[in-house]
């Protein structure tokens, strides 16, 4: 499999074929965590009253799942933003 | 202003890229290849179309091939339908024609061309829905929108030249795709200034014309019966309503400050993009540290290899190209000022032979050089500017691949003995990226 693949290219493989590579770490799906980690960035920037929605609706899109697919997680995210507009 | 129903829409995309008689006076096109792969992958993402919903037929053979089909396709829907077809245009014996694949240029009515009148005919006729487009990308294509009897639908023409014009089969800014599908595909992506919240058929073709003759490309045409003009497409990704803009205390509806109520000097705007970029400042970080490790080596490519689980490799990829290299502090300094950025999609291809024949192609054309590695690296230190290739490989399953290395092994090989770029004075990148949807199916073909 590719994927595993990727897992194996390291420094010393790319120094034998003599290129400068670099694998960028996995792109995994995102955590709660990091959703609010996120949205931290521009905590000051957001009304308290809609800060406090946002969290719950996070809350809510993460119920009973731990970690979402980035390309879904960015479509609910500006549907959650949209949604106050 | 009406929006179409996505549900209960249709699209029908006709490609023909390759001609059995392209010695005898066509050439064949591969940009329609990627127009139809990227306008369906855009008919998806942005206009909200199934993609059970999209009918692709690349390189048919004949028209009857083509038409069997829409028959079949088109009574289900109630809405919209649109219908696209990019190729090579013919006028013979005062009939316009589209080519297939076994068309011969000189007699299209005989060899399985489709004359484009009986094919909007046949749309017009079969389907029940309120509004009909049709987008033809070939050369006279205004042609395809004359005599058209409407039966009281809104039908919309959108074409890529005047009746007399040729087209351009490559987009000068992307030569990936043909020039009128590239300003397409754009808008789409990107969205119109300074239009509304919702881009109209007008809004595009308006947009389409400025784009295109700005640049001195065919002035693409249109007609409507009805008024599908003002018929809403798709949410216009340009339209910006709410930003967010640090050190200022106003607060819009939105939560988030409103475009008014802020210092405009110090304003960060809140692109879509960046709701692509939580949770990837790992992946940042790194990027920045290996090339400020790189430093100094400029005269070879670096390699970069993303890859993950989930397929958003081409928005990662666009993210760094937009939202992070020219404006990180500490790499702006190499890319700040402009980017020679290339998107390689590499799409039907077996073996490592392939793959590199591929690559080497779409170099030689985006330099207008020898499709030789020496040629192609001489021409990019000319640019004088950061290089960065970006190779997505699209695919599913790679069900075709024939070959005991695998893609990974290919690519490295291609770039292992690239020349020594002696006179190249900024950093030279290359991303490779796999666009697939789930890595529970076979990857490599055992």
């Amino acid at each position: 499999m590719l994927l595993n693949q990727f897992e194996t290219l390291n420094t010393e493989f790319f120094e034998k074929k003599g290129i400068h590579a670099e694998v960028l770490q996995k792109l995994n799906s995102i955590n709660k965590g990091a959703v609010y980690r996120w949205i931290d960035q521009y905590k000051d920037l957001l009304e308290k009253k809609f800060s406090y929605a946002l969290e719950l609706k996070i809350d809510a899109l993460y119920e009973n799942r731990d970690a979402i697919p980035m390309n879904e997680l960015a479509s609910e995210l500006e549907k959650i933003f949209n949604q106050n507009q | 202003m009406t929006l179409i129903d996505p549900n209960n829409t249709q699209a029908i995309l006709i490609g023909a890229s390759e001609f059995d008689f392209a010695n005898e006076g066509f050439q064949n096109l591969p940009n329609v290849k990627s127009n139809l792969v990227e306008f369906r992958r855009l008919l998806i993402e942005m206009v909200g179309i199934d993609k059970n919903q999209i009918c692709m037929m690349l390189d048919r053979d004949n028209v009857t091939e083509i038409t069997s089909e829409i028959i079949g396709i088109i009574p289900n829907v109630l809405d919209t339908i649109i219908v696209y077809y990019a190729g090579h245009g013919i006028y013979r014996s005062q009939n316009f024609y589209l080519a297939t694949k076994k068309t011969r240029p000189e007699e299209p009515e005989y060899t399985g061309a489709m004359p484009s009148k009986r094919l909007v005919d046949l749309v017009i006729k079969k389907a029940r829905v309120k509004n009909l487009i049709f987008i033809i990308d070939c050369c006279f294509s205004a042609m395809a929108k004359e005599g058209v009897d409407s039966r009281g639908k809104n039908v919309f023409f959108m074409t890529a030249a005047p009746s007399n014009q040729a087209a351009k089969d490559e987009s000068p800014e992307n030569a990936y795709y043909t020039a009128f599908t590239h300003e397409l595909l754009v808008i789409l992506k990107q969205g119109i200034k300074n239009a509304g919240e919702i881009l109209t058929l007008q809004d595009i073709i308006n947009h389409l014309n400025k784009q295109l003759t700005d640049k001195d490309l065919p002035e693409p045409q249109s007609s409507a019966h009805g008024s599908p003009d003002k018929l809403g497409i798709c949410k216009n990704p340009a339209y910006q309503n709410i930003s967010l803009t640090p050190g200022t205390s106003g607060v819009g509806k939105t939560g988030l400050m409103s475009q008014n109520d802020k210092d405009k000097s110090s304003e960060t705007q809140l692109e879509p993009l960046l709701f692509l970029l939580p949770n990837r400042e790992r992946q940042k970080h790194q990027l920045r540290t290996t090339i400020q490790n790189y430093q100094g080596q400029w005269q070879h490519p670096l390699l970069c290899f993303i890859y993950g689980d989930n397929s958003e490799y081409g928005e990662f990829v666009r993210c760094l190209l937009e939202g992070f290299l020219p404006t990180d502090n500490v790499l702006s300094k190499y890319f700040g000022a402009g980017i020679f950025n290339r998107e390689i999609r590499v799409d039907e291809f077996q073996t490592v032979e392939k793959l590199h024949q591929d690559i080497l192609w779409f170099l030689e054309s985006e330099t207008n050089t020898a499709a030789k590695k020496e040629a192609i690296a001489n021409k990019l230190a000319r640019e004088q500017q950061p290089i960065i290739f970006s190779i997505r490989i699209f695919t599913e399953d790679l069900a075709d691949w024939q070959d005991k290395k695998t893609i990974i092994d290919g690519f490295i090989e291609f770039w292992a003995d690239w020349p020594k770029m002696i006179a190249q004075r900024h950093p030279f990148l290359v991303f490779l990226s796999f666009n697939y949807k789930d890595e529970k199916f076979s990857f490599v073909k055992k």
